[in-house]
């Protein structure tokens, strides 16, 4: 079994090892947390552009690690750095004066990425259910079921305060045990 | 789906239903669960979420890992730097800097040796009117009394050469009469044995000759 404690010591290994010019490291970074920003970028409601916000992210991480102080884990770090793109790009896209017609594909859920999987009738209520939340309340619930993060971690990566990641997480909780018993 | 009023036990069951809790925690938690319905719900709730949010949307990795290690393998690396020394490029750079830095030195003092002496010997033979000293040089080297005809003086160079010239400053073959140009002539071929004061000390050295004319010329 894996632990955070283990975790943190592997980051920091591979940190260190990437400092002192092993670039081996930074691809076992990369492979490491990739799949964990990919599910994180699914669940801010990204879609086709996953592949390239979980590449900027690293290489933007990468660019700027002289100010990684390690206060808080690599992932964390990651997620945050993640997040702060994906609202840049919401921005960007915004003030676009273009407007786009709305084709069937932009009418799904951002959860449908996730639809080619096999899943159990429980999952598949399970998935609907988070479908449902808003977006603060999703993104908790991911970091923190999924992720396993702290609310600590979370309200550092999510710009907020640990008691309001806290009351984000039990709001979607009580939101998803609605849906399912509803 | 109500809530089970142990707050704490439901803040661990992320975790639990994680594998992130120590041994301790986690005979903690299943001892509460034995015994409440609503937490083992909520942890079934939180394991079906996991396995539904599991599948990661697709990406390469490869190609992620090989883009970042490109866009980070950038020299402004200081790691680098100071753990290897200077980088081999880096080193050949410094040598083609000395090299080039020595060849320029090399080729300023020969080019002003060559001018120098161009400019020097030029004069002789063509006999124009070039001020061939600069002006403390000539203000110290002027040998013979200057008589009070216009006739020629010897003027020594810069490195005490003392040659035959007509020249005062800035005068030429234009300026001297026929008589004058006689003269010169005359004293050309006796400039070997023109007297000179204690300052041409050594006449054998200085005294330009066809051979060394030709060979500077040649620069």
């Amino acid at each position: 079994m894996t632990t955070p404690t283990d975790d943190l010591a592997s980051d920091a290994t591979l940190l260190t090892r990437w400092r002192s010019g092993d670039e081996r490291a930074a691809t076992e970074i990369v492979e490491r947390h990739a799949p964990a920003l990919a599910r994180f970028a699914a669940s801010l409601g990204a879609r086709s552009e996953i592949e390239e916000l979980v590449q900027d992210t690293f290489v933007r991480a990468f660019g700027s690690l002289e100010g990684f102080r390690g206060e808080s884990t690599l992932r964390t770090w990651l997620f945050t750095i993640m997040r702060r793109l994906v609202l840049d790009q919401r921005r960007a896209r915004a003030r676009r004066p273009v407007s786009v017609p709305v084709e069937e594909d932009d009418a799904v859920t951002e959860f449908d990425a996730l639809d080619g999987m096999v899943a159990t009738e429980m999952e598949q209520k399970v998935r609907d259910a988070v479908g449902t939340l808003t977006p603060t309340q999703r993104e908790v619930f991911t970091l923190r079921v999924m992720e396993g993060l702290s609310y600590k971690e979370i309200a550092e990566v999510a710009g907020t305060t640990e008691g309001a990641a806290r009351v984000h997480y039990h709001n979607a909780m009580r939101a998803v045990k609605e849906f399912l018993d509803g | 789906m109500a809530d089970c009023s142990n707050v704490e036990i439901r803040e661990l069951l992320p975790e639990r239903a994680g594998g992130a809790l120590s041994a301790a925690d986690i005979a903690r938690v299943d001892a509460h669960l034995a015994a409440c319905g609503l937490c083992t719900s909520e942890l079934a709730l939180i394991s079906a979420a996991r396995r539904s949010l599991r599948v990661t949307p697709s990406i390469d990795i490869g190609r992620i890992s090989a883009s970042v290690v490109a866009a980070t393998a950038a020299p402004s690396r200081p790691q680098l730097v100071r753990a290897g020394g200077p980088r081999p490029a880096a080193h050949l750079r410094w040598i083609g800097w000395k090299a080039a830095a020595a060849i320029t030195i090399a080729a300023a003092g020969i080019g002003s040796f060559a001018v120098w002496h161009s400019t020097d010997d030029a004069a002789a033979p063509n006999a124009g009117p070039v001020a061939v000293a600069p002006a403390p040089v000539a203000a110290t080297a002027v040998t013979a009394p200057q008589p009070a005809t216009s006739e020629p003086v010897l003027v020594a160079s810069a490195s005490g050469a003392s040659r035959p010239a007509e020249l005062g400053v800035g005068g030429g073959l234009g300026d001297l009469s026929s008589s004058d140009l006689q003269a010169l002539l005359g004293d050309l071929g006796g400039a070997g044995s023109v007297a000179t004061d204690a300052s041409f000390e050594e006449p054998e050295v200085i005294v330009p000759e066809v051979g060394d004319v030709n060979e500077w010329g040649s620069l």
